[in-house]
């Protein structure tokens, strides 16, 4: 059994895990969750270097408290080196090098998409089904990302190759504009899912940007790439304000921002109080758009590349419709998909902590002079 | 001085980015200022493309990860988006000052909520959405 910690800090959150060889975690702890970072400075996001700085030592101590491990029964850390923030990487980064200096621990650096991905196995690992077919097809969508991979086996770790990314806002994006642009609070994904359910997802027809395409060079000539399968959520948002302002919606949502405003924590009943039938339909049919659109394009992907299994993870995969949806159509056409647990959807960083166990089975460490990339690519 | 355009189609506005980034010789501190749907990033993939600093379609919007950066001859893009960032402690968290030098160039979506940017800003840009894919565009600075 290897016992590994992982740090993540590459955007908002901080957090430490330590997972047994990959597929037990032992502890997952992330800063907004504990009592004694909201003692240094309460509930503001980990925006950058110096939250994260502060959030990293109780968070690491208790992920060890936790696990009931102490720095040298560790065998090794692994840490987040990007994509994220420059100075929030870095954060993390420091703090793991001079922990591994001291304990004389192996550091391991890991692409915060690959722990996405990694994500989704430690959830299969539990239920006992980690086995997988390749390729796989990852999808990984969240409010910052939204990213086709395309996974092999290559010994004991993956490769990947990118077939699909956004051009402009990522799904979860989206999800927390139009939210924000309709008067809801924030975040947005897990109100509009909430609400969608209540509308007509047929009312309003939102066309989306279709991008299957050949790469092409800057003429217009294809450069005999492969097909991409590009994603574009800005026009959707747009859309949506297009449909606002035609049907003079806005007194009605400034007078439900005014009406949520008062309210500490809104719960489900007050923001179906709310809201009337239009504006139901209309976020039914916005999460129907992104919904179709994810789908059809992951499954499009997964058709042109042969793909033999699907991962759909990130934040925007807690979305109930998404899970439902890619379970149905994935099996009509024989592939498995597989998400992560709900919380292992979102940034945390017990997935750094499994995505870093084929790298320490290889013996592929980190040297100290480990810097963040803040637009490192997944290969 | 103050320039006026009008663009109507996302390819228009990407070629008016083009041709803006001549005139925003490095350093600068750009404010760019428009509603949701404006086409601010939009603006900003023909502005990286003038600069040689990245393909229009590898721009992406910065909602999320607050600060993207493309390296170009001769300069250092910052997209910073500060829709995410109410307070002025979260906005110091993110320490700006360090990101100017001689060869950077900052283009900031939602700076005019602090003062401090407003103030400091060398040039504006307005972005208004004129209905469908028309776009009006001022560039004051």
């Amino acid at each position: 059994m290897a016992l590994i910690l992982g740090i993540e800090s590459s955007c908002d959150e901080t957090g430490a895990a330590v997972v047994a060889s990959g597929e037990k975690i032992i502890s997952n702890v992330v800063a907004s969750q504990i009592a004694t970072h909201q003692r240094y400075g309460g509930v503001v996001p980990e925006l950058a270097s110096r939250e994260h700085l502060r959030a990293l030592v109780p968070v690491v101590r208790q992920a060890l408290a936790e696990a009931g491990q102490t720095y040298q029964s560790l065998d090794a850390i692994a840490v987040t080196q990007g994509p994220g923030l420059m100075g929030a990487l870095l954060a993390g980064i420091s703090y793991a090098k001079a922990l591994a200096f001291a304990a004389e621990k192996p550091l391991i650096a890991v692409n915060h998409l690959e722990g996405h991905i990694h994500a989704v196995l430690l959830e299969a690992k539990r239920k006992g089904n980690g086995q997988m077919e390749f390729p796989v097809l990852a999808l990984v969508v969240s409010g910052g990302h939204t990213h086709l991979y395309l996974a092999a086996q290559y010994d004991a770790g993956w490769t990947y190759e990118n077939v699909g990314r956004t051009r402009d806002d990522a799904a979860g994006e989206a999800f927390d504009k139009v939210a924000k642009l309709l008067g809801l609070g924030y975040p947005g994904g897990p109100i509009v899912d909430g609400l969608s359910k209540h509308g007509n997802p047929e009312a309003v027809p939102f066309a989306l940007a279709q991008m299957k395409h050949r790469d092409r060079n800057q003429q217009g000539i294809p450069t005999g790439a492969r097909v991409r399968f590009d994603f574009s959520y800005s026009g959707l948002k747009t859309a949506v304000l297009r449909y606002v302002q035609l049907h003079n919606l806005q007194a009605s949502i400034d007078a439900r921002r005014n009406a949520l405003s008062s309210i500490a924590k809104p719960t489900v009943e007050d923001y179906l109080g709310l809201c009337d039938a239009q504006t139901f339909n209309l976020i039914a049919s916005f999460q129907r758009a992104i919904v179709d659109d994810l789908t059809s394009k992951t499954l499009a992907a997964a058709r042109e590349y042969d793909a033999e299994t699907i991962f759909v993870t990130g934040g925007v995969a807690a979305n109930n419709e998404l899970r439902q949806r890619f379970g149905r159509e994935a099996a009509m056409e024989g592939l498995p998909a597989h998400f992560p647990s709900r919380p292992l959807s979102t940034d945390n960083a017990a997935m750094i902590a499994a995505a870093a166990y084929p790298k320490f089975l290889a013996g592929d460490f980190a040297a100290m002079d480990l810097s963040a990339e803040s637009g490192l690519v997944l290969r | 001085m103050k320039r006026e355009f009008t663009t109507h189609s996302a390819s228009e506005t990407i070629a008016l980015g083009r041709t803006l980034a001549a005139s925003l010789h490095p350093p600068k501190l750009v404010l760019l200022r428009g509603n949701l749907g404006a086409g601010k990033t939009t603006l900003v993939k023909g502005i990286a493309e003038g600069f040689g600093a990245a393909r229009a379609e590898d721009v992406t919007s910065p909602t999320f990860t607050l600060i993207h950066e493309y390296r170009g001859p001769g300069v250092i893009l910052y997209h910073i988006d500060l829709y995410r960032i109410e307070t002025q402690r979260e906005l110091d968290t993110l320490a700006i000052d360090d990101l100017i030098g001689p060869d950077s160039v900052l283009l900031i979506e939602w700076g005019e909520k602090f003062p401090r940017f407003v103030a400091e800003r060398d040039v504006e840009i307005v972005l208004e959405n004129l209905g469908e894919d028309e776009r009006g565009i001022w560039v004051v600075g």
